[in-house]
Formats: C-alpha cells, structure tokens, sequence
C-alpha cells in the first residue's frame, strides 16, 4: 500500500510587474486570496471536476508577504495541472501578478529546507531595495515568518 | 545551459522602449540567459529594414533597478545557470509573407536578412507555408497560432523543414490570454516534429505576460502533451542551437571559419597568444550584445565586426588564379569552427573513444580538457609558427610566444602520436599556464616524443652545446607537418617544394618556405571521409593566406569543384583511417637521417603542401604524424 503523496511547491509571487519598481504594493498577499486567484484560475481552464478533485489536498501552506513567497501543497497526480493553472494566473484580487515556481519538492522537510533558503535571500534582496526604508520592525517579523517556516507540518 | 526568450518585440517607439526594457529586467530575474528582439515586417522590404535595433547597456538597466544583480543570481543558481553567464542579445527579424513573390526575399544572398542574427518567417497562406518550409532561407517559422490559421499544416512540410534544419516556434503569451484556438494546431505541429526543432518564446507584450523557464515548459508540456524533457529543451537547448546555426551562417566563412580583422598591435604581443581568444571562444557570443553581470570587460571579440567583411570579395578574390592577398595593416585570424564540441563528444561521438583504442587510451581519457583544446590549438600551431617564420632573427622577444605555441601544440600531438607517458602529457599542458615554465617543460616533450626525430637529433648533436631552443623549433615544424601530412596524399601531383631550416651558431633560424598549390581540379576526392578535407580546402586557402605573409606566392584553389556540405564535414573519421593515421605517425621518425657537423647544424625538411585538414578541427582528435618517406626527409648537416 503506497501512501498519499503531495507535492510541495514554493513559488515567488510578482505583484504588478508594469508599475515601476519603487513603490508599494497595491495588494498585501495572504492565503486567502492567494487560494482564491489558484481557484478562478482552474475552474475556467480545467472545468470544476478537476477544481473539485484537486481541491482536497490543495492548501495554500505559508505566505510571506514581506519577500512574496508561498508554499501551495498539491497531491502529486494534479501538481502539474494545477501548476500549469498557477503559472496562467493573471491577477490576484484586481492587482496584475503572475507566479514563479523556485522550488519543487515531495516532502515538507526538503521544502522546508528550499524555503528557509529562498526565503532569506528574497529577504536580502528586499533589504537591498528598501535601502533605508527598511524599519527593524520589518526584520522582526521577517524572523517570525522564518520560524514559521520552520514549524510547517505536512 | 542556459534559457532563452527569442521573441521580444521590438518596435520604435519611445514608450514601447521603456516596455522592453522591463520586459529585458524581467527576462534576466527570472533567469533567462539570453533575449532576442523581433522586429515585424510586413510588405515589401527595402534598404531602410536594415538591423537598426539598439542593444540595452547594463548600466541602463541597473540604474532601473538597481538591486537587478543579485535577483538575477539567485535565480540563476535555484535555475542551474551558471552565474557568470553572460546575459546575451540578439537582433532578429520576422517577415510576414503572404505571396510568393514576398517569399522569393528570402534568400541566402539577401544583405539586409544578414544584418539580423534570426531571421523567421510568418506565413500567412499555404503557398507561402509550403514555400517557407522547403525553400526559404530562414531559421524559424513562426505561426500565429492566435487565430484561425489561414493555412493546413501538412506532416510532409514540417517534415522538410525539419529536416533543413528550420525550427518553428509557438508563443506562449498567446497560450495564456486566448488558448482554445491555440491548442489543437500547436499540438498537432508538436506531435509531428516530435518536439525537435521547437522552441517556445513569449512574444509578451507587457510585462505580466513573462513567465518564468520552468513554468512555461511545464504548461506547454501539459497543454500540449509534450514531455517534460522536450518541452525544457525547447526552451533551452533547441534555442541555442538554433542560435549556432544561425550566428554560424551568418559571421563565418562557409559557416566554418571566422574572419575578423584585428589590429597590428594585437599581433604582435607575445604576452597574450591567439590560443587565448580561443579558448574563451564562444559559438553563440552575441558580441556587443552580451553583458555581464559583474561588469567584466567581455573577452569574446564582437562578432558585430565580422559582419563588416563582405565575404563576397573574399571569395572573389582568391578564387581568381595567382590572386595574391596582400597584408597590410589587417592580417587575418582565423577561428575553427568549435560548435557545440563538447555536446558532440558527449552524445553523437562515441567514436572519439573508439579511436583510443590503441594503447593510448588512458591519454585520451585522461587529458579530456586537452581534447577539448585541441581545436584552437591546431590553429595555434600554424599561426604561431609563421609568428616564428616572420621575425627569424628577433627570437628573443618571441621566445614565450614561440614556445607556448609548442606547449600547445604539442600536447595533442603527443596524445595519440607517440606511445608517450600520459604524465608527461600532463606535464605539458601544464606548461600552457605559465610562461616560465616553458623552458623546462621543454625537455619532458623531447623525452616523450623519443621515438623519433628528436632522439635523433640529440644523438647527433651530443658533442654539441645544443639549445634547447633548437629542439623547440624543430618540434614546431615537425606539428605543422603533422597537421599538414594528411593532405599529402592527394598532392601527387604538386611540385616539390621545400622548406628550409637553418640553424646557425646563435640558434638562430631563418626559414623559407616556397608552397606552390596545385588546381583544384587536379584534386579528385578518393573517399567519402576525405572529403571532409577537401571542402575545407578553401578554408585552408585561408591559412594559406597567412603564409603569404611569409613571402611566396600561391596559386589559390577555386572552391567550386569542391563539395560544400557540412554534413559531410562532420562525417566521423572510419576507424581504418586512424589505424593508418597511427601508423604513419610511427613511421615518420624513421624518415629522418641526421648528420652532425660541427658547431653548425642545419635542419632541412621538404615538404609539398602546406593544407590543413578540415575534418580534425570538427573532430577534437589529437594530430597524429603521418610521414611519406619519399616526401619528407631532414637533414641535419
């Protein structure tokens, strides 16, 4: 008897690539409409018995919005549907995006590992664009999303 | 390997300027490694389409973004790319055609499709389609899968345009607005080219129509029912050979050799020899188009340069008989073609382990970077020995030049040629490294080519104080005749001529060499793996136009008896070929009679034709020497 397998897919979100580089972002990413801009784009691309089947394992599993990073669990027979689904995703709320796959893996701890890495050095990056902007506040709860990181289950 | 986005438009406006330069910023953080800009034509083409497009510097990038590097990085690295990879450009144009006189434009004579590095075609009817897959000289076609296509794509065209080497591209940022008309004729052309000669580009608009490597090959593969391998290549790989292709026809010299002038004071540094450019050498350099990432001056030569010569004249002027090719401020350089070597050596070329079946096997294997090498240093040899022939008297000064000609030049050499050592193979490619070190790697090349001539040369000149300098040259010549052997056999018919190599008391040596080259139609083909050599005989007229420089004239072949077909130049040399190869090279110690005199010794070496063998520089094989008793003798009196 094989066990349920998922798949674990740590993707970087682009929120409004036209606008110029500097500004804030118009649209702050949680699960929530993360979840909800993954569903819109399934349903018309691959009808609602796909969407219904997926949906069981389908879990939008941490979002960071300081570094715009995400972990979407997805069982393995649907991981490449549902991330062709992800890939075609044009909006989230009314706000232009699109997705970037960084990492795929089979079990959380190996994407716990990919995440933590991809994570710090998104923050890097970010630290390098905000410049002084950057308030300690932003870096203390960047430390509580890595520690979130580290606590996933599953 | 590297991803590619062949398709951003390009077009003159100033606000569609600022959108391809965040599409350009985008393409880099997401981790492509290369971009071309499409320019659309339709109707009639004129003077004024001319490749016009501006490259982006990366100063004007970084100042958009300033934190650009980094985000580049560390998508690189989650990618597998390489960081210090040059994120290249490219320029190409697609024309639209829909009647077949629009489709006679395209042509391989055609100036303006020169001046861009891809050159794709739209068709726009089935006349044009059929036209554009069997006969139009372009390296894509690309469909508008978007709408209804105005023609039936037919499984014999696609055929035949795969098999001219013509790639078709589908655009993704068509998949992800407007899809349901897409699918089905894009999967239809997928299941018939078998996702060879497939490449996938975005053709976005804005921005948010990019996406990343990864996920374009995942959905093409999964709306497409291609797999996940294929669909990667045709990202990837499929792009980039479509890129050698094209850069290939376009800058070289029947898409063999490269033609760049260079300047006089680049020639006559010692310091850095030709062998360095080549090494770096990159078959998909996109020239001044390339950037770096760290801001490293680009080593690759501008490729946009070599467009400058007309290779037209070229042709022109050596196929006239006794044309003679005059030096003056430009001499020529001339690159080997080494076009994706190492896929070669790693997929399609088995053989080059078959060769190395003889007892030498554990030297091949083992001084793989040597075989890699090999190519750039095959030309090395020649050209630095005119290096030699052209300043006899100043050896002083050359002396590093000369030599680190030797030290590579002879590495391959010895690597089938003589049963040598495979450590002293190693001590001598050490040697490329550092100039000091050449004198006394000097010695462990004497040793290991003992077989022969020099252990001959040493016994008679024991009494002598000989310098190792004398060693140095004569093994130099010797190369050069090794390279050169192979041609001999056709050159039955050419009138002895010789080369003499003097060497007086200073060690210093003056050569003449007196070449005289038979007519090409003298030369009838004798097999089918020779006749890699044999179009590569203009190719050698080339090099024969660097000995010009030396003093004598040449009778320059006319190329068009000869058979022009690449396919063949890459044929793989048979086995029997080699044993006889390797034979020869055992021999040719024997052919030399030494004769020692007193204080002054002279080394005379006849040999009939100086031509190079096109075939080994597709084939990284080390040269084996390959002697005619009758032809080649030495004397040393």
């Amino acid at each position: 008897m094989v066990g349920f397998k998922n798949r674990y897919m740590v993707m970087e979100v682009f929120l409004d690539p036209n606008r110029d580089i500097k500004g804030d972002d118009s649209v702050i990413i949680t699960p929530f409409n993360l979840m909800k801009a993954i569903k819109d784009s399934i349903l018309p691309n691959f009808g609602e018995c796909f969407l219904a089947s997926s949906l069981g394992s389908m879990q939008v599993k941490y979002v960071n919005p300081i570094t715009k990073i995400c972990i979407i669990r997805v069982s393995k027979e649907n991981h490449q549907k549902v991330w062709s689904a992800i890939t075609m995703v044009r909006k989230i709320g009314n706000c232009p995006a699109f997705f970037n796959l960084l990492d795929l893996s089979g079990s959380i701890r190996a994407c716990r590992v990919a995440a933590l890495k991809c994570d710090e050095k998104k923050f890097e990056h970010y630290k390098l664009m905000a410049g002084d902007r950057l308030s300690t506040d932003d870096s203390q709860r960047m430390q509580n999303y890595l520690e979130k990181i580290k606590l996933l289950e599953n | 390997m590297g991803f590619f986005d062949l398709n951003i438009p390009y077009e003159t406006s100033q606000s569609s300027k600022a959108t391809r330069m965040k599409l350009v910023i985008k393409a880099m953080e997401l981790g492509y490694s290369g971009v071309a800009y499409n320019r659309m034509m339709r109707g009639v083409m004129s003077d004024h389409d001319r490749c016009s497009i501006p490259f982006l510097s990366f100063s004007s990038l970084l100042s958009l973004v300033p934190s650009l590097a980094s985000s580049v990085s560390f998508h690189r690295e989650l990618l597998g790319v390489p960081r210090n990879t040059p994120f290249r450009q490219y320029t190409r144009l697609t024309v639209c055609v829909d009647s077949p006189a629009q489709a006679q434009v395209l042509n391989s004579g055609n100036p303006i499709l020169k001046s861009y590095d891809v050159v794709a075609v739209r068709p726009t009817n089935q006349v044009a389609f059929d036209h554009a897959c069997e006969k139009s000289e372009v390296d894509l076609i690309a469909i508008d899968f978007s709408e209804k296509l105005p023609f039936r794509l037919k499984m014999s065209m696609v055929k035949a345009a795969v098999e001219r080497g013509v790639y078709f591209e589908i655009m993704y940022s068509d998949l992800i607005a407007e899809r349901r008309q897409m699918i089905p004729n894009a999967k239809l052309l997928v299941d018939w080219t078998r996702g060879k000669n497939l490449i996938f580009s975005s053709a976005a608009s804005s921005v948010n129509e990019i996406r990343g490597p990864y996920d374009v090959a995942n959905l093409l593969s999964m709306l497409l029912g291609l797999s996940m391998e294929r669909s990667k290549a045709a990202i990837s790989k499929n792009c980039r050979s479509l890129l050698t292709n094209s850069l290939r026809k376009r800058n070289f010299y029947k898409e063999a050799i490269r033609v760049e002038p260079l300047s006089n004071g680049q020639t006559s540094d010692s310091k850095n020899p030709f062998s360095a450019d080549w090494l770096m050498w990159d078959p998909i350099s996109s020239g001044e188009g390339d950037l770096q990432l760290d801001d490293v001056p680009v080593a690759v030569k501008a490729s946009k340069t070599m467009k400058a010569i007309d290779f037209d004249s070229i042709i022109d002027n050596t196929s006239s008989l006794g044309g003679r090719f005059q030096m003056g401020s430009t001499s020529l350089v001339l690159t080997p073609t080494t076009v994706e070597v190492p896929e070669k050596l790693d997929g399609d070329h088995p053989s080059t382990c078959q060769m190395s079946d003889a007892p030498s096997q554990n030297q091949i294997s083992g001084s793989e970077n040597c075989q890699e090498v090999s190519l750039p240093d095959a030309e090395t040899i020649a050209i630095s020995s005119s290096n030699e022939i052209r300043s006899p008297t100043s050896t002083g000064g050359k002396e590093a030049a000369i030599l680190d000609g030797l030290g590579n030049s002879v590495s391959p050499a010895k690597t089938e040629g003589y049963d040598s050592p495979s450590q002293k193979i190693s001590s001598v490619s050490n040697s490329q490294n550092d100039n000091t070190v050449y004198r006394t790697s000097v010695m462990p090349i004497e040793v290991s080519g003992s077989t022969d001539v020099l252990s001959q040369i040493d016994k008679s000149t024991k009494s002598q104080d000989f310098d190792i300098e004398l060693h140095a040259k004569i093994v130099v010549h010797q190369d050069i005749e090794a390279i050169l052997e192979p041609q001999k056999d056709s050159q039955d018919c050419t009138n002895p001529s010789g080369t003499e190599l003097i060497e007086s008391e200073n060690n210093t040596v003056s050569v003449e060499n007196k070449f005289s080259l038979p007519l090409s139609s003298d030369i009838i083909p004798r097999d089918a793996s020779r006749t890699a050599n044999y179009s590569s005989i203009v190719d050698v007229q080339m090099k024969e136009v660097e000995q010009t420089e030396v003093n004598r004239d040449i009778i320059l072949l006319s190329d068009d008896d000869v058979e022009d077909d690449s396919q063949v130049a890459s044929f793989l040399p048979s086995e029997d070929q080699n044993s006889q190869e390797q034979h020869h090279g055992k021999d040719e110690g024997k052919n030399l009679t030494s004769v020692p005199s007193s204080g002054r010794t002279r080394a005379k070496l006849k040999k009939t034709m100086v031509l190079l063998p096109f075939k080994r520089l597709l084939h990284p094989i080390a040269f084996k020497k390959k002697g005619r008793r009758s032809e080649h003798r030495r004397m040393l009196a």
